[in-house]
């Protein structure tokens, strides 16, 4: 068999001719019937004996006939929207009322058919009269000079305005409004457009809406053009066209009308039918064409008038004016004899999926036949005598057709819009429709997870419902139509159905399910009563009817039955044939938000997906490491939507289907919750590896070997305790890092003497800056401290702290090295890591956390040996000076008291504080431990710290030492009151006994030197 | 068979399993696979109470109490815990040695293991994936009435917040439980079946499990029907390629797993061991990768 991508059995050219929109055919009766459809279901909301009913289009032309030849005027109105086959319908009472069909008993009528493409002035006076022999000399408008008539008309207003115009003085506008060019520019634009036949593009009024309210606004917003301008706009332009008619020279239409069709009458014996096929199409002067047409009085003739829906209430007011007290479709309702509607909502009545299917094989016939071309019989039965279409295609085509994004249903969207570009296409005709934008999309019928994208478009338009076997949801694709486009597949097995073998293919159930109905509007295998035909007949002919029953009692199927409510329900499949495309090829994702949507709330389910912390702690809330970039939890649809930084990647993939069809569910719920059907379990899988996985590379950027920003060997568990380390260490000396340190959180208002590093160092040292940093993160270390290492409030989780915390304790200095190096540059969006209890209040950044403990690792180990001695110096010196590990309290008591009894003796001033310290040394009650002093005076003697972490414990040691020992007064006193008395002692002895006793005797011997003086000087 | 028999712990006290509120799967765990022989209390004290002048013990107190309560370890002297050696599927990850634990309880200390067979035995249109904790609470009152307690929304929440860790169900939102146990038991308790029993029969696997460890199936009567949550966990694995399920034509001894397109299913074949985070217990999430 062919397939159609070799040469097309059809020519083009016939394509075109039959499946254009003037339709060419209609021009020849034998033509025209070949490819008629018959229109019999006509809403007639009354004809003289038919109310409320549908009726064929030979009742309609009974009705129309039923009246003697000189009866008076009678009117018809036929409403329909664009394409739904008024003209067709027009065109066959033409040929009926001609004699030329099979209608009886219209030998007495004349049809005068006004067609839609001829609708100017010159067009319907010439088809009025031309049966008459008549050629009535119309001046062709085309061949005037716009100019002059424009100057003519504008002559003829001022001269004869017409009341209404007279009053609002119609000058202002002829002069201010410069009215004469903007008539000779319209008129030029209707004689353009006159001549490109395509009277459609341009307006036929020569004064728009637009052009009066440019003119009366030129008059100033307080004129009486702009007050009342509704009517004298109206009152103008039928000026204006008046004088127009006159100067072209059919100001007379009307008795020009009444004269022709009296005529009929009289000489032929004939009553006429003026058949207008679509009054919206008349051109310049319908409103006066109109209104004489209906207002005729006394005249014999009848008069069909189509008009398309659309043709809005105010077009019909504005043509036919004000008709008193009611509004122009009234007026012209309540004068007609009969109204019928051809469509409803962009549908046609008279054809269904079903007639649809007889519509195209009526229309293909005639192709094929004109043609020449040789489709063997085996291919039309295969295809269903429709080749290269099947039934299903047809009817499914059908019930998706649309025009400008609407449904709509007409013979013309279907015929022009889809037939014909398949015909004219090289592509397989199910990638042409799939792609064409005046067919709905359709979600594919087959298990979109199992099956090929061009396998799925074919059976989308070829596939049939599995009737034949019960309970079958399985889509039938006959294996002609396969092999016809070169499919060689098995499906899941073959059913037989009256000698056709059709291959079984498995059904899309996600989607029914997603869509929540399966689509009883495809087509079934067996037919069901409504859908059989016998299709290797030929096309039936005008005497095959149905009756009005067979047509009216096709249920409507639930794709049929959608109303605007059920917008969600077009809207989701459209956002399946999206998935579904991207699934397959990663290409464009329009829609990608609802799989995204959907993917973060399964994540969000059953995990705190961003954070990195102990997952089994129950401590709510517990701090961790979120990743915040985002405002939701990061998603990446692969290929068409992926984010910057970290995410958790949903790759395209056949394989994916099942489980994306599920997040997809979820992303199209409402509420964003799982629906029954889901397989929860697959979900959470899902979510658990995609969670983990996430967690993984973040915890990666942290702490890669390679591109982490700690280096190897240090990981963030150890970076917390090494914080937490470091805050204890500087706030209370602590160097041994054992588990109660680890949970240590006091703070340093809890200590019972002053700030060593204070002390020691100055303000601007970067030691103390650092510090102050790191103290700035106390929360952070000891909520991450408390998040990753307890599984309860009082409960440690053991098997992560012992390791992390037995390597730090056991060298911390390796650790402070590595922190020391920590590079938080190397994170890829530094932003995007944050400390918090939960994703919303994690605003501290791990940038910072990380950068005040490399910090202050770096300024930690700049702290030397030579720094605590220029602290300890002042306090050393005279411990150093007049200190002996051999003395005893008791000594130094003497040694005080004979000092200050020197002072008394050189007459020197004690010092409060002396006297304070002399009381403490005589006090029982004060503990004066020279044991452990003398320990703890060596080791800031001789500085034998070996770490950073040391030096900080020694000042803390030598603070509270200072603090609590009063033995460093005792010396400090001894060492001031020597200096006080130095100038009475000569002596360069560091040793305090002897100084004391040099002093003593010194004392003494001065005592003795004043007893002297006195005693001479009383002598 | 495995090659020790089942020991009750010699004294131990008869509180409701259930009303062990606040002891969970984590701290159940951590103790107890911390446990290496005869250890002090004080030991194990100091290795899981978080240092505090005031320091609390309770929480690891009532854990210890627990692990007494299902065999998992003994308590010689009030100083001493020592696990209960030789055990029933010692070679078996912890997990499924708990269930199978709570499956040895006896008179009304059954009720761990009830609760979990009231969840699955259900009637076909009453299966469901995530089942709210208020309903489980308002059937187990109705189904499960002959305990010497009232069934509450806490026992509940204590039974899942000791059964999640152990890969038993999940639980969505503290509200839900999800009805199925995880890949990695699944996996894991299949393998075992396969290696005792060296048999690869599908319904003799969930005989077996059901035996031991839990209910599998929502209709056991006549050909069983695997409950909807342990075959939403084989169409997992299925998906995953982890697991197979074969219908021979002459196969006898079958079961119904209603995620499979076959009706009947009578052998299982299972693949390597997935990598995947989801073939990890629960408490195994975490990746901590000390240096």
């Amino acid at each position: 068999m062919s397939t159609p991508l070799d040469a097309r059995p059809w020519n083009d050219e016939v394509v075109r001719t039959y499946l254009t929109a003037t339709a060419q055919q209609k021009d020849d009766p034998q033509r025209f019937y070949d490819t008629h459809l018959d229109i019999d279901r006509i809403y007639a909301k009354f004809l003289p004996r038919y109310q409320d009913t549908f009726v064929t289009q030979e009742q309609f032309r009974d009705e129309l006939i039923d009246s003697p030849i000189d009866a008076d005027i009678r009117t018809f109105i036929v409403r329909g929207e664009t394409g739904s086959g008024k003209s067709q319908l027009c065109q066959w009472l033409d040929y009926e009322l001609d004699g030329k069909g099979e209608s009886e008993g219209v030998e007495d009528r004349i049809p005068l058919h006004i067609k839609a493409n001829q609708t100017n002035i010159e067009h319907i006076i010439s088809t009025l009269a031309e049966p008459l022999g008549e050629d009535p000399e119309i001046r062709q408008v085309t061949e005037l000079d716009a100019e002059k008539v424009a100057e003519a008309i504008i002559t003829n207003l001022e001269a004869n305005p017409g009341k209404q115009l007279a009053e609002a003085n119609i000058d202002r506008i002829i002069q201010e409004g410069d009215l004469q060019s903007m008539l000779a520019s319209n008129i030029e634009a209707y004689q353009a457009g006159l001549e490109s036949g395509d009277e459609t593009e341009f307006d036929p009024n020569l004064i728009s809406k637009a052009d009066y309210r440019d003119i009366a606004l030129m008059l100033g917003t307080d004129s009486v053009f702009h007050e009342n301008s509704e009517v004298l706009r109206q009152a103008l332009r039928d000026e204006i066209h008046r004088h127009f008619s006159h100067i072209i020279g059919v100001d007379d239409f009307q008795g020009q009308l009444r004269e022709y069709t009296q005529r009929y009458v009289d000489e032929l014996d004939k009553r006429p039918v003026i058949i207008c096929e679509d009054v919206t199409t008349f051109s310049v002067l319908k409103e006066q064409l109109l209104d004489q047409i209906i207002q005729v009085e006394s005249a014999t003739y009848d008069i069909v008038l189509g008009y398309t829906t659309g043709f809005e209430q105010d077009d019909l007011q504005d043509a036919l004016g004000n008709r008193g007290e009611e509004d122009a479709l009234t007026y012209l309702q309540d004068r007609s004899e009969g109204y019928l509607s051809l469509t409803q909502d962009g549908v046609a009545y008279f054809l269904n999926n079903t007639l649809s299917v007889d519509l195209v094989q009526k229309y293909m016939n005639v192709i094929k036949r004109e043609s020449g071309a040789e489709i063997d019989n085996a291919t039309e039965a295969v295809f269903d005598s429709l080749y290269p279409f099947n039934r299903a295609f047809i009817q499914m085509a059908y019930d998706r057709l649309l025009e400008d994004g609407s449904p709509r249903r007409t013979p013309r969207v279907l015929l022009q819009k889809v037939v014909r570009r398949v015909l004219l296409s090289d592509d397989p005709p199910y990638e042409v429709v799939d792609k064409n934008p005046n067919v709905d999309d359709q979600v594919t019928p087959i298990d979109p997870s199992s099956y090929s994208n061009p396998l799925q478009k074919l059976a989308t338009w070829y596939g049939y419902r599995d009737e034949v076997r019960e309970d079958s949801s399985d889509i039938l694709i006959h294996r002609g139509v396969l092999e016809t486009f070169g499919f060689e597949e098995d499906g899941e097995g073959t059913v037989s159905h009256t000698g056709d073998e059709y291959v079984v293919f498995s059904s899309n159930e996600a989607a029914t399910r997603i869509l929540g109905e399966t689509d009883d509007s495809r087509p079934t295998i067996p037919p069901t009563e409504d859908e059989k035909h016998e299709t290797d007949d030929p096309p039936r002919g005008r005497t095959d009817k149905k009756t009005e029953t067979e047509t009216t009692t096709k249920t409507k199927t639930k794709r049929e039955q959608r109303t605007d409510d059920d917008e969600d329900t077009d809207r989701r499949e459209d956002q399946l044939n999206d998935f579904f495309e991207w699934v397959e090829t990663g290409d464009s994702y329009p829609s990608s938000g609802v799989l995204r949507s959907g993917a973060e709330s399964v994540l969000d389910m059953w995990h705190d997906p961003t954070k990195l912390g102990n997952t089994n702690s129950s401590r709510d809330p517990a701090a961790g490491i979120y990743y915040t970039r985002g405002s939701e939890v990061p998603v990446s649809i692969e290929g068409p939507d992926e984010r910057e930084g970290l995410s958790v990647m949903v790759p395209f993939g056949k394989e994916y289907t099942d489980l994306y069809l599920e997040l997809l569910e979820v992303g199209m719920s409402e509420d964003d919750e799982l629906p029954e059907t889901a397989t929860v379990e697959q979900l959470r899988s899902w979510a658990t590896d995609s969670v983990i996985e996430f967690r993984k590379k973040m915890r990666a950027e942290i702490e890669d070997d390679e591109d982490g920003c700690l280096l190897p060997g240090l990981t963030i568990e150890h970076t917390i305790l090494l914080g937490k380390l470091l805050l204890l260490n500087a706030e209370f000396g602590t160097t041994e890092f054992d588990r109660e340190a680890v949970f240590d959180h006091r703070f340093p208002k809890e200590r019972t003497y002053e700030s060593p590093i204070r002390k020691a160092l100055p303000d601007e040292s970067g030691l103390r800056s650092t510090l102050g940093a790191l103290q700035d993160r106390r929360k952070e270390i000891n909520g991450l401290v408390d998040g990753f290492f307890l599984l309860k409030k009082n409960l440690v989780d053991y098997d992560r702290l012992a390791p992390a915390r037995a390597d730090i304790a056991a060298d911390p200095e390796k650790y402070l090295g590595l922190a020391q190096q920590i590079d938080t540059e190397k994170l890829d969006f530094p932003s995007a890591y944050n400390i918090g209890t939960t994703r919303r209040n994690a605003e501290t950044s791990v940038e910072s956390f990380l950068n005040a403990i490399s910090d202050y690792a770096i300024e930690l180990s700049r702290l030397s040996d030579d720094d605590l001695e220029s602290y300890f110096e002042s306090a050393l010196e005279p411990v150093q000076r007049w200190h002996e590990p051999s003395h005893r309290v008791d000594e130094l008591e003497e040694m005080l008291d004979t000092l200050m009894d020197c002072l008394g003796t050189f007459g020197e001033t004690k010092l409060e504080r002396w006297e304070n310290v002399q009381n403490q040394l005589s006090d029982d009650e004060t503990s004066i431990d020279l044991a452990a002093f003398n320990e703890t005076v060596s080791s800031f003697d001789e500085l034998e710290v070996n770490s950073p972490l040391e030096r900080i414990e020694l000042l803390h040691e030598f603070q509270t030492s200072n603090e609590n020992h009063t033995a460093w007064e005792v010396y400090q006193t001894f060492d001031e009151i020597i200096e006080s008395l130095s100038q009475f002692s000569v002596s360069e002895s560091g040793d305090l006994k002897s100084q004391i006793q040099e002093l003593s005797e010194l004392a003494e011997y001065e005592s003795s030197r004043s007893d002297v003086i006195e005693a001479v000087n009383t002598y | 068979m495995t090659k020790y028999e089942y020991t009750y712990a010699e004294v131990k006290s008869d509180r409701d399993l259930a009303s062990y509120q606040g002891v969970r799967g984590a701290e159940v765990k951590a103790i107890a696979t911390n446990l290496q022989g005869s250890t002090p209390i004080s030991q194990v004290h100091r290795n899981f109470v978080r240092p505090a002048d005031d320091a609390n013990t309770s929480s690891v107190d009532n854990t210890l109490q627990f692990l007494q309560a299902i065999d998992v370890i003994e308590r010689p002297t009030d100083r001493i815990v020592e696990p209960i050696d030789a055990q029933p599927f010692a070679e078996y990850p912890f997990e499924i040695r708990i269930l199978h634990h709570l499956k040895q309880q006896q008179n009304a200390q059954d009720h761990f293991a009830r609760i979990q067979e009231v969840m699955v035995r259900r009637d076909r249109e009453k299966e469901v994936r995530l089942y709210d904790k208020a309903n489980l609470k308002e059937d187990l009152e109705r189904e499960a009435d002959d305990y010497p307690f009232d069934w509450t929304i806490q026992k509940v929440e204590t039974w899942y917040n000791l059964m999640a860790p152990m890969g038993l169900i999940s639980v969505k939102d503290n509200q839900e439980v999800g009805t199925s146990p995880s890949p990695a038991l699944v996996y894991d308790l299949l393998d075992g079946f396969e290696r005792e029993q060296e048999s690869n029969s599908l319904r003799e696997a969930l005989d077996w499990i059901e035996e031991r460890f839990f209910a599998c199936y929502a209709s056991p009567g006549g050909i069983p029907r695997v409950h909807l949550g342990m075959s939403d966990t084989m169409k997992t694995m299925l998906h995953d390629g982890s697991l197979s399920l074969m219908s021979p034509s002459d196969a006898t001894y079958e079961v119904e797993v209603p995620a499979t397109k076959s009706e009947r299913v009578s052998r299982f074949e299972l693949s390597e061991r997935p990598s995947k985070p989801s073939y990890r217990y629960p408490l195994e999430y975490d990746e901590v990768v000390m240096a």
